[in-house]
C-alpha cells in the first residue's frame, strides 16, 4: 500500500509545483467588460483583417478622421480638417496640434507618412486601398521586386514619387490618381492610422548583410504588445494575456479625454458560443458583441429585449463559376468539361428558382431581408445611397425603385415575386430558361457539386435547402460537398468549384466597395465573370468627379451583376449582439464598428 | 540503473528529430496556407509574408527553423503574428499541466478505489456503478460532459462559468477532464484485481488470519496496480497537454486548444511546437513509468533488456 500510495502523493506534489508555475490569481473586472467576436489575431496595422482586431484598434488608435459612434460617418479626429484641390485629387490635412502619443511624443505628419509607407513596403491585405494614392502601386510593386531579388532588380524606387508627403509637422498632403469621394471613410479605417516609429525601433528584426545593404527593415510583432506598444487613441493597451484577456486603460495623453467616460475596458477571451452566452448571463461581461446563429434565433423567438439587432452592411450569396469549361478538379468529378453555368440562362434559372424567403424564415431566422440585389438596400448605412434598377435586361427608362419601396417590397410576402430589382422568384420562367439553354425539364444537366465550408452550419443547411428546391423546381441534381475552412477558401479563390455559398461585407459606405469585387482585374472575382461593359462602367465611375453622376454609373454596373448573376444574392445579413439596458454605446450597427470612447455602464 | 536512464535519455533527441520531420512533412503537404484569410490576397503580399517568415518553400523553412529548436526557439506563430511559439507554450503549458495533474489526482485514487471495490464485490451494486462510470467516461464525448457541467455552474452559481485564476476555476474542468482516464483506470484495476484475488499468496494471507481490508488494499493492490501503472504514463502526459474541448468550453487559456487551432489555421511552427512538447512529455513519462515498475515490483528487472 505504501508504495502505491506514493503515486498520488507524487502527483499532488507536482500539482503544487505547477500551481505556482502557472501563476493564478484573480483579477478585478474592468469598468466595462465584453466578449469580442473571437480572439485577437494581430494588432499590427499592416496585417490586420479581422473585425475583432479592428474593433479593438478603434479603442487604442486614431486616424486623421474617426468613425462617428452613431452615424459611422467620418468626423475629424487626428486632423481638424482638410483642403481639397479643384481637381479633387490633392487632399491637404491639417493635424490637430494637441494630439500626443501615449509616450508623450506629439503626433506629427511624419508618423502618418511612416505608417502609410510601411503599408507599401511590408504589404498586407489592405495595401490595395493605398493604390488610390499617386505612385503607390508602382512603388509597392517595385520595392517588393527589389527586396525579393535582394537588390538585383533595382534601383530602389524613390518614395518621393509617391503622393504621400509630410509638408511640415502639422500638414499631411495626399495626392491621388483619381477623385476618391470616400477618402475620409478610408482614412478613418485602421490601416490608415499613424504609428510611432521611435517606439518600434527596438523591435527591428536582426538584418542580414544583404538586408542592410538594400535597406530592408522588418519589425518583430512584439512591438504591438504592452508595455512596448505606443498608441494615440482614447485608451492605452496595458495588458494582453494570450488567449485570456486584453485590458485597456484611459489614456491621459488623449486630446479628447473629457469625452472618454469609462476608465478601464477589458476584452475577455471566450470562443465557445455557449460559454460566451453563460458569461453574459451570469453578469461577468456587459456586452456580447456577436451571438451564434441558432442561439440568437432562439433568444429572438423568446422575445429577449437585450438581444439587439441591426441590418448589416453585407450580403450572403451564391457564387457561380463562369468559365467556359469547368475547373479541372470539378470536371473530373462531373465527368464532363462543359460548364453549363457559363450560360447566363442557366445562372438565371438557378437564381429564379430559389425560394429565399424560405431560407430566411427557416434557417437564419433573424429577420433578414431576402435579397434581390448584391448591394445591401439603399440607406443600410448613413451616407450609403443608391437606386436599384428594375429587372428589364438591357432595357432602360423603366421605373426605378426608391429605398422605401425596395425595403417594403423585400419585407412583403410576395416581395420576391414579380417585377423589381434583380431577378424575381419565378419557377415557371426559370424552367423556360433552362429549357432554352438546352436542358428541358432538367434533362442532361450534369450533377454539379455545391461546395460549402464545414465551419458554417448555416451554409450547410442552405446547401441542403437549395438541393431540394432545385430538384423540385428544375428537376436537376446537385451534390453537396463540404471542405474544411481553409481548404474551402483555397478552392473558391483558386476557382476550383462550381457553386458555393459565400458572403461579402463592405468596408466603406460606397457602392464601389461591392462592385470592385467583380472587376475583371480584381483578385476577389471568384466567379471568373469577365464583363467589359461592367468594367467600363466602373472605370468611368472612378474618373467621374461628380458624385451623383458617378453613382448612376455604379448603379448600372450593379444592375448588370444582378441580372447577369455571376452570383445569386440570397439575403442581407443582420448583426446581433447582447447587452443590458444599463450599457450604453454598444448597440449593433451595420458595420459592427464600436467606438469605446463613448461606451459606459450605468452601475 | 543509471546506465539505463542515460541510454534512454540519449535516445530522446533522435526520436524527437524523427517526429519533427514527420510532422513537418504532414503539415507541409496539407492544403491551405497560414497567410490567407477571408479575402483573396494579392500574390505579391503573400510572397512578401512568406519571405518574411522564411516559409517560401519547405527548404527555406527547414534551413531556418529546426536549428533554432535546439535552443527552445520554435520561431514565430504564423497566425498570431506578435507571439512566438515559445511565448504561447510558456503561457499555456503551465495552465494545462496544473489542470491535467489536478484531473489525474482525481482520476487515479477514485478510479483505483472504485475498480478495486468493484472487483471485490463482483456482480454487486458497486460493480454496476463501476461499469456505468466506465461507459460514461469512455463513450460520452467531452463537450457534452463539459457543457453539462458548465450549465450546472450557471444554474447553481456555485462555480464560476469558466475562466482561469482561482482554485474554484479548476474544479469543474478538472472533473470533466478526469472522467476519461478515470474510466480506463476503473476497468483496468477491476480486471487485474479480479485476477490477483485468485492467486495463492492472497489465499495464504487470508488463511494466516490477516484482515480482508489489509489483504485487498495492501497485498493484492500492489500487484493489481501494475497494468494501471502502464496506462498512467501516456495518460498523464496527454492529460497534462490539455483538451481542446474542455479548454474551449471553460475558456481556459491552456495548450490543448492549440493542437486543433494551429491545424485549422495551418500555423506550421505552432503545430510543430505543440507536437514537440507533447512528444517530449510522453517520452519522459514513459521512462518514469518504467522506472516506477521496478520500484513497485522488485521482481521486474527493467535493466534486463537494455543490458
Amino acid at each position: 500500500m505504501g508504495r502505491v500510495l506514493a503515486i498520488p502523493l507524487v502527483l499532488f506534489g507536482m500539482l503544487l509545483g505547477s500551481v505556482i508555475w502557472s501563476g493564478g490569481g484573480v483579477q478585478k473586472r474592468a469598468e466595462f467588460s465584453f466578449i469580442n467576436r473571437g480572439d485577437i489575431y494581430t494588432l499590427d496595422l499592416n496585417q490586420m483583417s479581422y473585425l475583432q482586431d479592428f474593433r479593438l484598434t478603434y479603442g487604442i488608435r486614431e486616424g486623421l478622421y474617426s468613425p462617428d459612434a452613431k452615424t459611422l460617418r467620418p468626423i475629424p479626429a487626428g486632423a481638424t480638417g482638410y483642403d481639397l484641390s479643384d481637381d479633387k485629387k490633392v487632399w491637404t490635412f491639417h493635424l490637430r496640434k494637441e494630439c500626443k502619443w501615449s509616450n508623450g511624443d506629439p503626433v506629427t505628419a511624419k508618423d502618418y507618412a511612416f505608417s502609410w509607407r510601411r503599408m507599401l513596403e511590408d504589404p498586407g491585405e489592405y495595401t490595395y486601398l493605398f493604390f488610390y494614392v499617386k505612385g503607390a502601386e508602382d512603388y509597392s510593386t517595385r520595392i517588393q521586386k527589389y527586396y525579393a531579388s535582394e537588390g538585383r532588380e533595382g534601383p530602389r524606387p524613390d518614395f518621393a514619387n509617391v503622393g504621400i508627403k509630410a509638408a511640415d509637422d502639422d500638414t499631411f498632403v495626399v495626392t491621388l490618381n483619381d477623385p476618391v469621394p470616400y477618402l475620409l471613410e478610408l482614412v478613418a479605417f485602421p490601416p490608415f492610422y499613424p504609428r510611432n516609429e521611435k517606439s518600434m525601433e527596438p523591435f527591428i528584426e536582426q538584418q542580414s548583410d544583404v538586408q542592410k545593404a538594400i535597406g530592408q527593415v522588418n519589425y518583430r510583432g512584439e512591438y504591438t504588445r504592452p508595455p512596448n506598444v505606443v498608441t494615440n487613441g482614447p485608451y492605452r493597451l496595458t495588458q494582453w494575456d494570450f488567449k485570456r484577456r486584453l485590458v485597456l486603460e484611459k489614456s491621459d495623453n488623449y486630446w479628447d479625454k473629457e469625452h472618454v467616460r469609462t476608465k478601464t475596458v477589458e476584452m475577455v477571451v471566450a470562443e465557445n458560443p455557449l460559454s460566451q452566452f453563460l458569461m453574459y448571463e451570469s453578469g461577468e461581461v456587459d456586452w456580447q458583441s456577436e451571438v451564434d446563429g441558432d442561439l440568437a434565433a432562439e433568444l429572438r423567438a423568446k422575445g429577449r429585449k437585450d438581444l439587439r439587432s441591426s441590418p448589416a452592411f453585407g450580403t450572403a450569396f451564391l457564387t457561380f463559376i463562369c468559365t467556359p469549361e469547368l475547373p479541372s478538379t470539378v470536371a473530373e468529378s462531373v465527368g464532363s468539361k462543359k460548364n453549363p453555368l457559363a450560360d447566363v440562362r442557366v445562372r438565371r434559372a438557378l437564381t429564379m428558382s430559389i425560394d429565399k424567403q424560405f431560407i430566411v424564415d427557416s434557417i437564419t431566422r433573424m429577420g433578414e431581408l431576402p435579397a434581390r440585389t448584391y448591394l445591401p438596400p439603399d440607406g443600410t448605412l448613413d451616407g450609403f445611397t443608391w437606386i436599384p434598377g428594375p429587372f428589364t435586361p438591357g432595357g432602360a427608362g423603366a421605373a426605378q425603385y426608391t429605398d422605401k419601396q425596395m425595403r417594403d417590397m423585400l419585407a412583403s410576402k410576395d416581395g420576391m415575386k414579380g417585377a423589381g430589382a434583380g431577378l424575381p422568384f419565378n419557377v415557371e420562367l426559370a424552367r423556360k430558361l433552362l429549357a432554352e439553354a438546352g436542358y428541358p425539364n432538367g434533362q442532361g444537366f450534369p450533377n454539379l457539386p455545391i461546395l460549402y465550408g464545414t465551419n458554417s452550419e448555416t451554409r450547410k443547411k442552405i446547401c441542403q435547402v437549395l438541393k431540394n428546391q432545385w430538384k423540385d423546381a428544375l428537376n436537376i441534381n446537385v451534390s453537396i460537398v463540404g471542405a474544411e475552412g481553409k481548404s474551402f477558401r483555397d478552392k473558391v479563390s483558386d476557382k476550383q468549384y462550381a457553386i458555393a455559398p459565400v458572403a461579402w461585407y463592405g468596408d466603406y459606405p460606397d457602392a464601389s466597395t461591392f462592385t470592385d469585387k467583380y472587376l475583371s482585374t480584381s483578385k476577389q472575382n471568384d466567379a471568373a465573370w469577365y464583363n467589359t461593359t461592367f468594367d467600363d462602367l466602373c472605370a468611368k465611375a472612378t474618373k467621374e468627379g461628380d458624385a451623383a453622376k458617378r453613382l448612376r454609373l455604379l448603379e448600372q454596373a450593379e444592375n448588370l451583376l444582378d441580372t447577369e448573376v455571376p452570383i445569386a444574392p440570397l439575403y442581407h445579413y443582420v448583426n446581433v449582439s447582447l447587452s443590458r439596458d444599463n450599457v450604453h454605446g454598444v448597440d449593433p450597427n451595420p458595420r459592427q464598428v464600436t467606438m469605446f470612447k463613448g461606451v459606459w455602464v450605468e452601475r | 540503473m543509471l546506465r539505463l536512464i542515460a541510454f534512454r535519455v540519449a535516445q530522446f533527441p533522435l526520436i524527437l528529430a524523427v517526429i519533427y520531420l514527420l510532422t513537418f512533412l504532414l503539415v507541409w503537404v496539407a492544403p491551405g496556407s497560414p497567410f490567407t484569410n477571408e479575402r483573396n490576397v494579392d500574390k505579391a503580399v503573400l510572397d512578401s509574408l512568406k519571405r518574411k517568415f522564411h516559409a517560401d518553400s519547405a527548404w527555406t523553412f527547414l534551413a531556418y527553423y529546426p536549428k533554432n529548436v535546439l535552443t527552445g526557439d520554435f520561431g514565430p506563430s504564423f497566425v498570431h503574428k506578435e507571439w512566438s511559439v515559445a511565448d504561447i507554450i510558456r503561457s499555456a503549458l503551465p495552465i494545462s499541466v496544473t489542470l491535467g495533474l489536478f484531473a489525474m489526482l482525481i482520476a487515479v485514487p477514485v478510479g483505483v478505489g472504485i475498480g478495486t471495490m468493484a472487483a471485490v464485490n463482483r456482480g454487486g451494486a458497486l460493480d454496476w456503478i463501476s461499469l456505468i462510470i466506465a461507459l460514461v467516461g469512455i463513450s460520452v464525448p467531452g463537450f457534452v460532459v463539459a457543457a453539462v457541467l458548465l450549465i450546472f455552474a450557471a444554474e447553481t452559481n456555485w462555480f464560476p462559468v469558466g475562466g482561469w485564476g482561482s482554485v474554484k476555476d479548476m474544479i469543474l474542468p478538472g472533473l470533466a477532464l478526469s472522467l476519461a482516464p478515470m474510466a480506463y483506470i476503473v476497468r483496468l484495476t477491476r480486471v487485474s484485481m479480479l485476477d490477483t484475488l485468485g492467486w495463492d499468496y492472497v489465499r495464504t494471507a487470508r488463511a494466516k488470519g490477516l484482515s480482508r481490508a489489509v489483504v485487498i488494499w495492501k497485498h493484492s493492490l500492489r500487484n493489481a496496480f501494475l497494468p494501471t501503472m502502464t496506462y498512467l504514463g501516456p495518460a498523464t502526459a496527454t492529460t497534462m497537454t490539455g483538451s481542446f474541448v474542455i479548454e474551449k468550453v471553460f475558456h481556459i487559456p491552456g495548450l490543448g486548444q492549440h493542437f486543433v487551432d494551429s491545424v485549422t489555421g495551418r500555423d506550421q511552427p505552432l503545430i510543430l511546437g505543440v507536437v514537440m512538447v507533447e512528444s517530449a512529455l510522453l517520452l519522459v513519462f514513459n521512462l518514469l513509468v518504467d522506472l516506477a515498475y521496478g520500484w513497485l515490483d522488485p521482481r521486474i528487472d527493467i535493466t534486463a533488456k537494455a543490458g
